[in-house]
């Protein structure tokens, strides 16, 4: 029975867990260039992203963005090029292979394994209060076991002596 | 003659300090109240000599005294004096002034308060502070005096930057160290209580205060920290996931786990190692900010360039890291957990699951934040870390606290049945439905915004409920009026429901940063006069040149008048400003905004002919702001002192 309500609790912070990591599929972008210059990050060092920065680097990768998205190159080939010319560097964050995964992954499984050691922490805990409450109990009932007619026998005389 | 004194007050402390440390060690070491006495003096004494030290240097950049380097190269004589005095800390050897005369200010209060108090856990935790206050007077006597002179005499200095130069400046870097600085006395009685063997909650006990005082400041330092990132760096933007911001939002997270953690080791006496390990973590990190802003390990535009005292913030944070590891190790009695979590749904478990969620944000953001480092070190080539990762990474992480901070007031401590929990679920959920079903009836869009809609309705709620609750339990049992009822509930459970008030500031800020981030937009066009542009419903129309000076700065923008339909709302004038210290031009946004959105105006570019502005629609933004304000009532109230008569 017990069980059932860890597996339980365990299933709704799983469920909402899962909910949650698709959740930042929120964030819109409506500008075409800011499509790609968003996902970039400024070669001045300035540390922001190149659509937001004012610098004559960002003002020149805009401008590269914009003559490759005309001549109909894609996302991937423009980001590419730019890969190629700044390096990984040049990107706002890791694409998800090679090591870039390890970005990504590494916070979740953090947490993942935070919840595991927080869950058999509570449940080890808890176990162990029930085996201490078990053994009181054991431990209870053997003793009134041994004095339980002796105890009774009290009783009764106090209680014919109050009568 | 403000050079030499200056110089001579912080050697003088840091001599004292030596003394004191030796002095004090050696007194509680023997038990020898005169030499513990002289260490307790040494500690005012070196305060008083670094308040002296400070009081120079504020009067040389007030009298513009530019044969010390440091005033030539941070003001000049056409800056107002409000800037002047934030100019102080506007480089490297003034920020380190500035830390520890905080932190000396705090010791010194310490040995003050605790001067007629027989408990050796105050001066243990004075003892520990000493060696902090000491690594940064090494740094001020040895590596960046403040009072080093120029050899040439300078009738004007070089300026102080004219990002510097706004409000939020003067109050953002001392809230910040306020609140960084903060956390050293509960990490000092932490470790004072581990020296001592002490097994009862009294650390936790004389920290309380000083750890919500720290966190409120290491809170109104970040959002106006935010505030003066958005009203002054122009980029529409208030968050940048910066290094340095990282820095200071690290601590913020640690501690806000610690501030909840200790609540279970003050009602069940659990947890004893983990708040300690919470405690020096927060610590840390807040020492791990201070080496980011310095050693230039890690490319961000807040850090002070070409420095090399970074090293000696990493020397000392091994030091103490292993003093810490070896003390819990000899502690392992004093640190045992004598009671036991009662049931998987207890209030426990739920600070248990708000304590893991807070460590994987704050682990989450460090691992971004060092992931350019490790990708070198491990590839050998860098890969950046830009903001739309943090956003990806830390909003799953954020909702789920959002989430829990409203299932945790309806469970009980020790063991609550799924029955009563279900009851008390009820209202809170279907308010969170309610709200959701709302939003999406208004075409709300994403996925995290009608999430952060649900657990915002549903946290309203469960602190509604909780609220109704007391006061008609004080009104049941007590006989009060709803009016006294409900000031009662909050003048006599100041803690809880000062905490409420909190949370519904937490709630407001991420309402606020969601809701921003789903539906802020920019457009970027160019504009001659007579000529308008359409923002969403509202329309911009350029009516005339600006020409002028702004405080020391000469400007040059566009006057543009906001429009909603026909209606005019608003003026705006986004400038450049010329500062006649720096080299370059800087462009000074202006913003309309009321309490669901802001017009905010960059002049990018401008010629003879015409105009280039970026127009932000930045929705829910001034809720950002405001949440402050309530997260600081909520920590008066929760901090207030008792109120003495009957419950």
């Amino acid at each position: 029975m017990k069980s059932k309500k860890y597996y339980k609790f365990a299933a709704v912070i799983m469920l909402l867990t899962l909910l949650l990591i698709i959740a930042p599929g929120a964030f819109a972008v409506t500008q075409p260039v800011e499509r790609i210059t968003d996902k970039l990050i400024c070669p001045c060092g300035c540390t922001m992203i190149v659509s937001e920065c004012k610098c004559q680097d960002a003002v020149k990768i805009t401008g590269f963005v914009e003559e490759k998205m005309t001549g109909g190159a894609t996302d991937e080939q423009i980001l590419d090029a730019l890969v190629e010319n700044y390096g990984e560097k040049i990107l706002a964050e890791p694409r998800s292979e090679g090591f870039g995964i390890v970005a990504w992954v590494t916070p979740f499984i953090g947490l993942a394994a935070g919840g595991v050691i927080v869950f058999l922490l509570i449940r080890n805990w808890n176990l162990k209060k029930q085996r201490t409450n078990e053994k009181a109990d054991d431990l209870s009932s053997d003793v009134l076991d041994d004095k339980d007619d002796k105890y009774r026998e009290k009783i009764e005389k106090d209680l014919e002596e109050r009568d | 003659m403000n050079a030499y004194l200056g110089d001579l007050a912080v050697k003088i402390a840091f001599v004292a300090l030596v003394y004191g440390l030796v002095v004090l060690s050696y007194g509680l070491y023997k038990k020898d109240s005169s030499f513990i006495k002289s260490g307790r003096r040494a500690q005012i004494f070196s305060t008083l000599f670094i308040i002296v030290a400070s009081g120079i240097l504020l009067n040389a950049f007030i009298q513009h005294d530019f044969s010390i380097r440091y005033v030539y190269e941070y003001s000049s004589t056409d800056l107002p004096i409000f800037y002047l005095i934030s100019a102080f800390w506007g480089g490297q050897a003034g920020s380190l002034l500035l830390w520890l005369l905080i932190l000396s200010v705090y010791a010194a209060y310490v040995v003050y308060k605790s001067h007629k108090s027989e408990d050796p856990i105050h001066l243990y935790s004075v003892a520990v502070t000493i060696p902090i206050q000491l690594l940064f007077g090494f740094l001020l006597v040895f590596y960046t005096n403040p009072f080093e002179t120029v050899a040439t005499s300078y009738a004007e200095g070089l300026g102080l930057n004219p990002m510097l130069q706004n409000p939020g400046m003067v109050i953002h870097p001392p809230a910040v160290y306020l609140g960084y600085v903060g956390f050293a006395i509960p990490f000092a009685y932490a470790l004072a209580a581990l020296i001592l063997d002490r097994r009862d909650t009294a650390w936790i006990s004389l920290t309380r205060k000083w750890t919500i005082f720290a966190w409120l400041f290491l809170t109104i330092g970040n959002i106006w920290g935010g505030q003066w990132a958005y009203e002054e760096l122009g980029w529409g933007g208030y968050w940048a996931w910066d290094p340095v911001e990282n820095a200071s939002l690290l601590p913020w997270i640690t501690g806000t786990a610690f501030l909840h953690s200790v609540m279970i080791q003050e009602r069940k006496n659990l947890l004893k190692t983990w708040n300690i390990a919470l405690v020096v973590i927060t610590f840390e990190l807040t020492i791990l900010g201070t080496f980011l802003t310095r050693s230039g390990v890690l490319a961000s535009v807040h850090a002070f360039s070409g420095s090399d005292v970074g090293r000696f913030f990493l020397i000392f944070i091994g030091l103490s890291v292993f003093v810490v590891i070896f003390l819990i190790g000899r502690r392992k009695l004093m640190l045992r957990e004598n009671r036991e979590i009662e049931a998987l749904l207890s209030r426990e478990s739920s600070f248990l699951i708000n304590n893991l969620l807070f460590v994987a944000l704050a682990f989450a953001v460090l691992w971004g934040t060092f992931f350019p480092l490790i990708s070198e070190f491990v590839t050998g080539s860098e890969m950046s870390i830009g903001p739309s990762f943090f956003n990806k990474i830390s909003t799953p992480i954020g909702l789920l606290i959002l989430v829990l901070m409203g299932i945790c007031p309806l469970i009980s401590w020790s063991r609550a049945s799924w029955g009563n929990f279900t009851r008390n679920f009820l209202f809170p959920l279907l308010t969170g439905i309610l709200a959701i079903a709302t939003a999406l009836l208004f075409g709300v869009k994403g996925i995290a915004l009608p999430i952060a809609i649900f657990a915002s309705g549903f946290v309203v709620a469960s602190i509604l409920l909780e609220v109704i609750r007391g006061v008609r339990a004080r009104q049941r049992t007590r006989k009060e009026t709803l009016l006294d009822a409900f000031m009662n509930l909050f003048i006599r459970q100041r803690r809880r429901y000062g905490g409420y008030i909190i949370h519904l500031g937490v709630v407001m800020l991420l309402l606020g940063i969601i809701v921003h981030n789903t539906y802020s937009f920019k457009v970027q066009e160019e504009i001659n006069i007579g000529e308008s542009i359409d923002i969403g419903k509202y329309q911009l129309k350029a009516v005339d040149r600006v020409q002028g000076r702004k405080g020391n700065a000469e400007v040059y923008g566009i006057e543009l008048e906001l429009l909603n339909g026909n209606k005019k709302i608003g003026t705006l004038k986004p400038v450049k400003a010329f500062y006649a210290t720096a080299e370059q031009p800087t462009s000074e946004p202006a913003i309309d905004g009321n309490f669901f959105r802001d017009i905010y105006v960059i002049l990018d570019r401008y010629t003879e002919n015409g105009f280039t502005i970026a127009v932000y629609y930045n929705p829910f933004v001034p809720w950002i702001w405001t949440s402050l304000y309530l997260m600081i009532i909520g920590t008066l109230v929760a901090i207030a002192e008792p109120i003495r008569g009957k419950r």
